[in-house]
């Protein structure tokens, strides 16, 4: 259990649930026990540990953007949300438009944005926070998510202006 | 000529995508020929705003606290693992 502590950051960071990041823990040190013999040490146990619980990881999302009918509603309201950014000819509909001074070095701004990520579509949410929380190199993400190149860049534009409203509508209104 | 005039929509995606590296050619310069001609000051904004949601979404990584487990839930691990064993 040595690293559990550290497993169970990362679940909850990756997760943002108490209860799903223990979840996730504690399948990560069942499997690793069942697995014992299949390890052949070629990587540390953290690292090997760390690997099983990103699959799980993997694996919780999956099971939440296919559950599907929920997280496809959602999507679908998110979508629907961001046409309203633009008229029906393509100009950005100035109601819109972004106040970013109050972005800058404000504490409360940072509560306000991890609030709005944790509002995405699964999906989205999983894509902004592999590719600028973990850094992770895109053609992983695709794999992760199970989706092309070209959706990848869609989804996280999509995000983009999704958090764009979400900062400006909770900022707003307080 | 037609296919190089955007809409503010489109070139909003082309922005987003020039900052992912992913823009072709052609791209590019639909994307230069629109904000060539656009005067929606959106429009002109958009990209640098864009980079500084990517700036502030980046140092959320910075505020991430690590959490630890209690000793309890650390026991209840232990005998979940051996139960499921025996």
């Amino acid at each position: 259990m040595d690293y559990s502590d550290e497993l169970y950051s990362w679940a909850y960071y990756k997760t943002s649930s108490r209860e799903t990041a223990e979840d996730l823990v504690q399948d990560t040190f069942a499997a690793a026990y069942h697995k014992l013999d299949a390890f052949e040490g070629k990587s540390k146990p953290k690292t090997w540990l760390f690997s099983i619980l990103n699959n799980k990881i993997i694996d919780y999302y999956r099971k939440k953007s296919r559950n599907s009918i929920t997280s496809v509603e959602h999507e679908k309201i998110a979508n629907a949300t961001i046409e309203g950014l633009f008229t029906s000819s393509g100009h950005w509909n100035p109601e819109y438009a972004v106040d970013e001074e109050h972005w800058l070095d404000n504490p409360e701004f940072n509560v306000i944005l991890s609030d709005c990520i944790d509002d995405l579509p699964a999906n989205w949410q999983m894509a902004v926070r592999a590719k600028y929380i973990e850094d992770q190199k895109s053609k992983m993400i695709c794999e992760a998510l199970d989706i092309t190149q070209a959706n990848y860049w869609q989804i996280v534009h999509r995000a983009k202006l999704a958090l764009r409203q979400c900062l400006e509508k909770k900022w707003v209104n307080g | 000529m037609q296919k190089m005039v955007l809409s503010c929509k489109k070139a909003a995606e082309l922005t987003d995508k020039k900052l992912m590296g992913q823009l072709s050619f052609m791209e590019s310069i639909q994307l230069g020929v629109h904000r060539l001609i656009c005067t929606c000051s959106i429009c002109g904004k958009y990209e640098s705003h864009s980079k500084l949601l990517d700036q502030k979404i980046t140092e959320l990584k910075a505020t991430h606290e690590p959490m630890t487990m209690t000793l309890s839930q650390k026991e209840e691990i232990i005998k979940t693992v051996v139960k499921g064993d025996e």
